[in-house]
This record gives C-alpha cells, structure tokens and sequence, in this order.
C-alpha cells in the first residue's frame, strides 16, 4: 500500500506542471424523498428497533475536473459532497469517487490514483464487475443513480489500443475493506461486419473469476446482449446458520468458510418502436444468490426472531438478530433468478419523459415497480418524480422492505 | 410521367451528363459534404418546435468515411456524451453512469436527427443509388437520385436527393421509412469554400408530419483528422469524453 502512494506521488511529481487545458463540469441535485413507514414490519416489530426517518431531503453534487498537464499527462477528479437533512438532524459527508493521474504513450495509457473501473453491458445487474462487487448500492434505484454515486478503488493499470481491439491490465492494491490484493485482465474485440462486440475478463481475488460480455445488434431496431461470470474461491454470502435449537434457538450469521463455485448470467434484449420508445427485457441468474432452501432459513430465522422479541422472550438476544437480518438485507441481489423491463417512453408529453422499471424475484414472485417522470426545464435543468412500489407476502424479497411506497421529488441543475 | 420525360429530354439533349453513372454522381455528391473521408468538425444542431428551441454541439471526428466519434459538447445537461458508430456498430456512452451500451440504429439520441444524420456525412456506404432523372426544380434545372438502403445500419428505406449538375452540389432530400412513409426533408443551404471547395455547410430538416418541426443542422471548423484508428472503439469513448 505504501509502495502503491509512493508510486502515485511519485508519477504526480515528475509530471510536467504546465498546464495546457482545463476543464470540468459540476450538476446539483435538491431530492425530498418520503417513505410511507409499515407500522409493523418484520424487520423492525413496532418500529421499535431500527429508526427510520419518514422524509429526507437530500443535497448534493458532482463535480468532476480535468487538467491535460501536457499532450501526454493529464489527472482527472471527481466529488461528490452531500448534505442530508431530516426533521431533526443534518449531516454532511463528501466522497472523492476519482482522483487519477494518467500517462499517454503512443495508444497507450497508463494511470494510478482512484478510479472507478466499471465493466459489463447489463441494466439489471453486472456479474463481470468484479471491481464493483463489493461496493454497497441500492439496486431498488435506478442503474443511473447507482451508478453515478459510486466511488472508485486504488488502481494501477494500463491499456492497450490496437485496431478494433484492445486489452488492459489492473491492479488494485489490499485495503482496509478489500483484504486481499486483485488483479483484472481483460480484452475487448469488435467483430464489425457481424456487428457485435466481445469482450473477455479473468479476475484474481477472494473470489475469482473469468467473464464474457458479449452484445450484437440483432435488427435495426433490436440489440441483443449477455453477461456471463463464472466465479470460484471464497464465498462472500452471508449464511444463517441454526446452532441451537433449544429455547430460545441460538442462530449465528456468518460468510460460508467453504470454497464455492458458480455462475452468473445476464441475458438481455433491447427494442426501439417507431415512436423512438425502448423497451429493455433482461433475465438474470444469480448463481451466488440465496437458493430456496436457503431463503427459507432466512424468512424462518426473521419470523422466529420477529415473534420471540414481540413476546418478550430474550428481548436483547432477539434485537441482536434482527439487526443481523437487516444487514444481510441487499435487495435486489438476494434470489437467485430475476426478471427485469424497463420501457422508456420519451416526449410523452410536450417536455416530458416517462419511464418505468419493473423487477421480479422469479422464485418467491415478488416485485418492485419504479415509474419515472423527468419535466425537462431547460436544456440544463430538470425536475423529476419517482415513486417505488414493492409488492410481496411478507417473507419474500420485496415484502420485507421496512416502508412501502417511496416517493422521490427532486430537481436537477446541470450548472457547468 | 413528368419525371420520366424530363429523364428522356434529359437523356436526349445532355447524354453526355448520363455518361456519369448515377454511382459516381453519388460519389461526387459525397466529396462535396464531407471534405474528406478523415477530418474533423464542429456541428451545432438546433431545433425548432412549438415550445421553443433546443441546442446541442457537437464535435465529430470521422475516420475513413465509415468511423465516427460524436462529443457532446453542450448543453450541460449532455456535455461529455459520446456517440461512437462503426459501420453499421453504435454505442452510446454517458459519462458517469454506465459502461458504453451497444444501440440500435433505429434510436434517436437528438430530436428528429438521427445518429446516422450526425455521424454519417456521406450517403454511398449505406445506401445505393438506383436511378438517377433529370427534373426543373425551381426554375433550375436537377438531377434527382433515387437512393436505397443496402446496409443493415442504414436509418431510412429510402432517400430521394436532389443534386445541381454542375456542380454536383447537394440541393434537398425526402427521408422515407421501411413503411414508404415521408419522415422529413432536409435543404442544404449556406454553400461555403472549406478545405478547398464549395460545400453546403448548413442542412435544414422538415418534419413531414409535425411541419412546424424543424431542425437546423451547422457545420464548421472543418480540419483534417489525425485520431489513430485504434481510438475508434467503445474502450476509448469514456477517454474521448473527458476532453469536452
């Protein structure tokens, strides 16, 4: 780690400090979201063990800079500063999500510092993101604003242009919340005349894996895309695992200590009607996801903590796990197949956009709907209104959220 | 009718022109819209509708006639986005969110312009001429050009274009889609030296059925390109993006 800032100061000090062009841009969002809080959830009896607030208005910005210190070196930066306020307290917290400095030569560049790497062609999830894997994201958002909040990792990597194909080498050094060291290697090819796009990834880490992303433009109006990682090593899921069943029954939530193998898939396809509406069906298989069997030590291990704590038996034990259970809690990621649309209707009206996202746990049924409007004010700003609906019984996926529905107001400024 | 005997006058009283096949007119056509199958340019695309107008500028690179890298360059709210089409390949990349995502020729990214509009600044790679006709338009006497498509990337079924014989110099064209149906027209206007010769550097597009619909499409700062063809990949967009 000391070798990996060594090096990075090092390459900023030797770079030329004359600086031929820079540039950047900066966007603001205002956002009051409202939660409609269940008054008795599983996950939170009586709203008694978990506070969450009913509003929340949300500030914040993205400000990205970039300065080409001469035709070959340039450092780039983006942050992201927050001011989150509810009814009683407000905090402020900012995200350096990229600080890089990049070397060009000939086709070549070679970079250090925070940087996000992103990889693979799905909406719903992204299986050969292996660098975004362990970044924490509410996937009931939009892919946009999940993604655009995302903050990098320490990397040190080059690529490689060549005609109509190139290839790169990462490495991004262990740190406090990643353990181990983690290599990528991958290689990105275009097949012109049978319009589609190949790329091949190998990852070295806790967990390893191989990827191939691969996406082929079907007719004029239709692309087809699929995303597929085959992962081996250390598993990263969180198990319930029942260690007594006396009474009370002493559960332990622990990572699986076994070596484990699977694979992910996404499979994906997107239409354009005439009237310039997309239309964007995916499939994914999430071999790393809860099996049924395991899902249903899950619900029972949140039903029998929810009831005992209710009953006053082991009142603290019973509090511990259920705040266990909300921790493994990542929606979105949980099963192990899901079924996601997205239909995107420009112009609905003069200056207004619609879109509507649907996602669905394909083995419990549940679901969560999320309809979009975006007001376009001017070219540079706009206003948006965005509610999700979850929808489930109560021990499947989308029936544990602790509030139902959420509704989002939020402006958008694009200042620079 | 009409056209078809003005075709036969034409045939009989400038037969000398018809020697020039309606490929090379073609041809000829394309050298005056784009100075060169390598350059670069500034595009301003204004449009017009009922609420008001709407702006964006662009820079284009174009490799070889058949490679295109669009920068979006404002307003803010698209500053950064980048259009990369290869042959009949396109994708669209937007800073900060996702990875390039491969799109359909049929998506429009801009209003009534389509990525082909932007991106393609010569029809013969994407669509073959069938006839060619001689017709008055005006009081000035044109050759009209039956085009259609022949790749799968093409955006339109067909194109009708009307050409000056003389200078070859593109006057107007009617956009149709794989229905038959009349999209839109566009006029080359603003005829300009650049680079060495006379092209139009501003194209006007009509809708055929919202007709108060117009879209204005500015070309300037023509240079010659020297981006190496390894650059025209989806791997490079998000670098060409941070150059806004």
């Amino acid at each position: 780690m000391n070798l990996f800032k060594t090096l990075l100061l090092a390459s900023v000090s030797i770079a030329p400090l004359q600086i031929s062009a820079t540039t950047g841009s900066l966007t603001l969002f205002e956002q009051g979201t409202y939660r409609q809080l269940k008054s008795d959830p599983l996950l939170n009896p009586n709203q008694e063990i978990l506070t969450f607030p009913k509003a929340t208005n949300t500030i914040y910005g993205i400000v990205d800079f970039r300065s080409d210190l001469s035709p070959e070196w340039r450092y780039q930066i983006r942050y992201r500063p927050i001011l989150e306020s509810t009814r009683s307290e407000s905090s402020f917290s900012g995200v350096l999500d990229e600080a890089f400095i990049e070397w060009k030569s000939d086709q070549n560049f070679f970079y250090a510092g925070k940087k996000n790497n992103k990889d693979g062609v799905g909406l719903s999830a992204n299986p050969t993101d292996f660098f975004g894997e362990n970044k924490r994201v509410d996937k009931t958002k939009r892919e946009e604003d999940r993604r655009i909040q995302r903050e990098g990792d320490l990397l040190l990597g080059a690529d490689f242009f060549q005609d109509n194909w190139s290839y790169s080498l990462i490495f991004s050094p262990k740190s406090e919340t990643v353990l181990d060291n983690r290599y990528l290697v991958k290689a990105n090819i275009l097949l012109e005349s049978l319009r589609t796009d190949l790329s091949a990834l190998y990852f070295s880490g806790p967990l390893s894996g191989i990827g191939i992303n691969l996406s082929t433009t079907v007719t004029d109006s239709s692309v087809f895309y699929t995303e597929t990682a085959y992962r081996y090593g250390s598993s990263q899921k969180k198990r319930v695992l029942l260690v007594s069943n006396g009474e009370p029954r002493e559960y332990r939530i622990e990572s699986d200590p076994s070596q484990v193998s699977y694979t992910d898939i996404v499979l994906g396809s997107h239409y354009t009607f005439p009237d310039a509406s997309t239309l964007i069906i995916e499939y994914y298989y999430h071999g790393g996801g809860y099996s049924p069997t395991e899902w249903a030590t899950l619900s029972d291990f949140i039903l029998y903590s929810n009831k005992h704590y209710k009953a006053g038996v082991a009142t603290d034990l019973m509090r511990g796990y259920i705040q266990q259970a909300n921790s493994v809690m990542n929606f979105g990621s949980m099963s192990q197949q899901y079924g996601f649309l997205r239909f995107s209707k420009p112009d609905l009206i003069e200056k207004m956009d619609f879109s509507l996202v649907g996602l669905k746990n394909l083995s419990d049924q549940s679901f969560l709907l999320n309809p979009y409007l975006t007001y376009h004010l001017n070219d540079n700003s706009e206003i948006y209104l965005s509610a999700y609906w979850f929808s489930g019984s109560e021990t499947s996926e989308f029936g544990l959220p602790n509030w139902n529905p959420e509704i989002t107001v939020g402006t958008k400024w694009n200042m620079y | 009718m009409k056209r078809i005997l003005f075709g036969l006058i034409a045939l009989g009283i400038s037969g000398s022109v018809f020697a020039t096949t309606p490929q090379e007119i073609l041809e000829k056509v394309d050298r005056n819209r784009a100075p060169a199958n390598t350059f670069t340019c500034r595009l301003k695309v204004s449009s017009q509708k009922e609420d008001g107008v709407s702006k964006v500028e662009l820079l284009i690179r174009v490799k070889d006639a058949k490679k295109s890298l669009v920068l979006y360059q404002a307003p803010s709210s698209t500053k950064g986005r980048v259009l990369l089409m290869v042959e009949d390949n396109l994708w669209v990349y937007i800073p900060g969110t996702s990875n390039p995502i491969r799109i359909s020729p049929q998506q429009q990214l801009m209003g009534q312009v389509s990525n082909a509009d932007v991106a393609r600044v010569v029809y013969n790679i994407d669509y073959q001429p069938d006839s060619v006709e001689s017709e008055t338009l005006g009081n000035e006497k044109v050759f009209v050009l039956k085009l259609s498509a022949k790749t799968k990337g093409a955006a339109y079924k067909a194109i009708t274009l009307w050409v000056k014989p003389d200078t070859y110099l593109p006057i107007k064209a009617e956009f149709y889609a794989l229905s038959g149906r009349h999209l839109k027209t566009a006029y080359y206007k603003n005829y300009k030296t650049t680079l060495g010769s006379v092209r139009p550097t501003v194209l006007e597009i009509h809708d055929a059925v919202q007709t108060n619909s117009i879209t204005t499409l500015e070309y300037t700062d023509f240079t010659i390109d020297t981006t190496p063809e390894a650059f025209y990949q989806k791997t490079y967009m998000e670098r060409f993006s941070s150059q806004n």
